[in-house]
């Protein structure tokens, strides 16, 4: 390997890295300048409680694909938040185990006739319950989609409010969740979607379907993407949002205009990312008709999900979001540095093309290079080495400002001890767990070029979130 | 190149590299300061704030139930550096509270010099503090603020300028309302529960005139957004803007915010052609209405409109007739059985399961 051929390497990754930081840097700048303007307009809505009766109706649909075990705690839960207005929908997918008849018992539950629309496309629905103990919940018993987004359209179908909840059955609510949530829908009429932050739920208590106590996970894989979702949801997000640009509507709580849904068809059941491509398909209707839209973002944790412990089930889980990213970006390639798109076209599809979707394969491409030229003796140990100490080096440093920025905003760990945890997790996820990552970014883009599909994923849920 | 343990580094690639490793690591060290000090100061300010909150609480309990009344005069003062709690901690009692207890915390606030430090505080560069304090001035009832806070209702800030309209109504309702509801059709960035609750708080009887006014001197968009606001007006004024509206217009939007506002305790003209109308959004307020208005009569209007085009009409026609005075589970089993339509039946079948029937 020639002296030459090596520095146009070496100054490829170099850039690379510098570019995809400093667009990293740029989203951390925008989130503080956004969370900032969140805190100081927030802070009123504490003082006058005539601000908390601020509302819109709201329809909360729960898809739901055998979750006997936390069904009915988790339903009990979302039927105590804090909110004047809202229906409860679960959508039951033809589950195998019996998720149906432990809601019937659970909520004395009895057959109606719904005379329901079928405004986007879903598996036939068998058979429509009320509950003659909660008015505002209703359950669909639909056979078997096998995904998520088919669920969520019959629930879209059947739905009343204006805005439309989608919950993940596992997911744990904030008692204040919806009153957070609807707040970009209030303050700017052209809100379509919004999201909040989600958070883990692994290491906390949970009382009731409820978070009790924050904490930590001991599972260092849990611990890990403790700091994953800091990064997401903190910079990656809120970055975005005062951009326009959100591209990410989490499948575990998200909230959307009724009408927009119906507009935009549903999700998509053929999509493995099904949250991901809504948004990017809202983002690219707007855009084809020219219409003036918003897609909002709070940094509030919203919803707690319990974050898979095993290798086994994490592997699966990234390697489905991977596959969904590169799906939804294709499908949507309209998008892609169109004149029309505005930020969307010129910054954010970009960015998620080079540095989400290409990413793991530089990134692995740059491990093979680095460790592999030093091995053959191509490159000398310690250029290697300094290159793979950048990588290290910039990876801690994205995820130290995702803590300044939780810190900033709103800190769930107020402990010396786990802030200290979360500091020893920045630092080791850089020795593997970061590589593991990368591997199954690459299985999940392989599967998206080779088109394979995924069905409905259940993880092995961690004892926090079981319990109930 | 410094003698760092890489130095060896053989190219400019690497020693960019280089660099930049430094430099991050240094930029990473940093922020763990500043996270640390953030976290510092955050525990300092609320170590502070709860001093000054279980200080006040208790003086402001006091002027609440009156036990401090006498000695209002021999509060303890207000320093300089608590003002900003003590504020927050005021308007947080003072906005749940109305009668004699506001009363008596108002003169607390008054005693401790308050009203100036929070006129000062209305002009503030920070929108949070702003805000506060134009909230204060409501709540403190200072007619003194009155000019500033009219100017404030045209802020470009949506907050502020909403904030602003809630305060003027708390100082003297009939003023605010007559400055305000021609405002609303221009301030559509206004939240419509705000507004609901600045036209609530001031009471019917004070809106109900300057709001039909308006109304009929509007244009047709203007009044069909003003119209919302409408069900918080006296029942006679509801209806008498109903009847001249439908009276009147031929705007569909029009049209169906006025059949929204009619209470339903007067006839209304022209329901036969409102219920056949081209927008399906009339037909359905229009058969809300006739539900309203529970006359056994409208039953054969109602029955044509289970077979609606529109599922919003079906559905609100079915609620309706089955509301109805005077109409038996047997009738309607009737109406389901001589019914041809399916979606009709369906959507019938469903509103009496609603309603307990089946």
């Amino acid at each position: 390997m020639s002296d030459h051929f090596v520095q146009i390497v070496e100054w490829t990754f170099l850039g690379y890295f510098a570019a995809i930081n400093l667009a990293y840097l740029a989203q951390c700048l925008l989130a503080v300048r956004s969370v900032r303007r969140y805190l100081k307009s927030s802070s009123i809505d504490e003082l006058d409680p005539a601000y908390s009766t601020v509302h819109l109706p709201i329809s909360l649909v729960v898809p739901a694909y055998n979750e006997s075990k936390s069904i009915v705690t988790s339903i009990k839960a979302l039927l105590q938040l804090e909110y004047p207005d809202f229906e409860v929908v679960v959508v039951n997918d033809g589950s195998t185990d019996d998720t149906l008849e432990k809601l019937i018992a659970g909520f004395q539950l009895y057959p109606y006739p719904e005379a329901y629309r079928k405004q986007v496309p879903c598996k036939p629905v068998r058979a429509t319950y009320r509950s003659a103990r909660y008015r505002n919940l209703r359950v669909v018993n639909k056979e078997n989609g096998g995904c998520k987004a088919d669920a969520a359209n019959a629930g879209i179908n059947i739905c009343r409010n204006p805005l439309v909840a989608i919950v993940d059955a596992d997911g744990v609510l904030q008692r204040n969740s919806l009153t957070r949530a609807v707040r970009p829908f209030l303050e700017n009429p052209e809100t379509v979607a919004a999201g909040g932050a989600i958070r883990i739920a692994n290491g906390c208590t949970l009382r009731e379907g409820f978070l009790e106590e924050v904490g930590l996970p001991s599972n260092p894989l849990a611990l890990m993407q403790v700091i994953e979702y800091m990064r997401s949801f903190l910079f990656g997000r809120m970055g975005w949002e005062p951009l326009g640009a959100v591209l990410i509507v989490s499948g575990a709580f998200g909230v959307f205009r009724r009408t927009t849904l119906i507009e935009a068809g549903g999700f998509n059941p053929q999509a493995v990312g099904e949250d991901m491509e809504l948004i990017v398909r809202i983002h690219r209707i707007m855009k084809q008709q020219r219409r003036r839209y918003h897609i909002g973002f709070i940094p509030d944790p919203v919803c707690w999900t319990d974050a898979p412990e095993s290798l086994k089930d994490l592997g699966s889980q990234r390697t489905r979001w991977h596959h969904g990213l590169g799906q939804a970006l294709m499908l949507n390639k309209w998008l892609m540095l169109n004149p029309r798109g505005g930020t969307v076209s010129w910054l954010a599809i970009p960015f998620y093309v080079l540095f989400e979707l290409l990413g793991p394969i530089i990134e692995a491409v740059g491990f093979v290079f680095f460790l592999g030229g030093a091995t053959f003796g191509l490159i000398a140990w310690s250029e290697a080495s300094i290159f793979m100490l950048l990588a290290l080096s910039l990876g801690m440093l994205m995820s130290v400002c995702a803590i300044m920025l939780e810190e900033f905003s709103f800190p769930m760990y107020r402990k010396p001890r786990e802030l200290a945890l979360l500091y020893a997790a920045a630092l080791l996820e850089n020795f593997g767990y970061r590589q593991l990552t990368v591997w199954w970014r690459l299985k999940g883009f392989f599967r998206w070029v080779t088109g394979r599909r995924h069905k409905w994923e259940t993880i092995t849920r961690s004892a926090s979130v079981g319990a109930g | 190149m410094p003698d760092f343990p890489f130095a060896s580094a053989s190219n400019a690639a690497s020693s960019v590299a280089l660099w930049l490793t430094v430099a991050s690591i240094a930029a990473s060290l940093l922020l763990l300061l500043y996270t640390l000090e953030l976290r510092v100061r955050r525990r300092f300010r609320e170590r502070r704030r709860a001093g000054v909150i279980a200080h006040w609480r208790a003086i402001i309990a006091g002027a609440v139930t009156g036990a401090a009344g006498s000695a209002t005069l021999a509060v303890p003062r207000l320093h300089r550096r608590e003002r900003q709690e003590f504020l927050r901690l005021w308007v947080y009692t003072r906005s749940m509270l109305e009668g004699a207890a506001a009363d008596r915390l108002i003169a607390l606030a008054q005693a401790l010099g308050l009203t100036e430090f929070v006129r000062a505080q209305a002009r503030h560069a920070h929108v949070g503090t702003r805000l506060m304090a134009i909230q204060a001035l409501g709540y403190l009832r200072d007619s003194e603020s009155v000019a500033e806070l009219t100017a404030a209702t045209d802020d470009a800030n949506t907050l502020v300028s909403i904030t602003a309209a809630e305060a003027l109504a708390a100082i003297d309702p009939p003023r605010a309302m007559a400055l305000l509801i021609p405002k609303i059709p221009q301030r559509r960035d206004w939240p419509r529960t705000h507004v609901f609750n600045v036209l609530q708080r001031a009471g019917s009887d004070v809106i109900s005139e300057p709001l039909y006014r308006c109304i009929r001197a509007a244009t047709d968009d203007d009044a069909a957004y003003l119209l919302q606001f409408a069900e918080i007006a006296e029942f006679d004024v509801r209806d008498a803007l109903a009847r001249e509206l439908l009276g009147s217009s031929t705007n569909p939007e029009l049209l169906a915010a006025a059949l929204k506002t009619a209470t339903g305790h007067s006839p209304v003209a022209r329901i036969d052609e409102l219920l056949a109308h081209d927008a399906w959004y009339v037909r359905m307020q229009a058969a809300k209405l006739v539900g309203r208005m529970g006359r056994t009569e409208d039953a054969d209007r109602l029955e044509k409109l289970l077979a609606d085009d529109e599922w919003w009409v079906r559905f609100r026609a079915a609620k309706a007739l089955v509301r109805l005075p005077g109409v038996s589970v047997a009738d309607l089993e009737q109406v389901r059985l001589r019914l041809h339509d399916r979606y009709a039946k369906d959507i019938l079948g469903q509103a009496m399961a609603e309603a307990g029937m089946r």
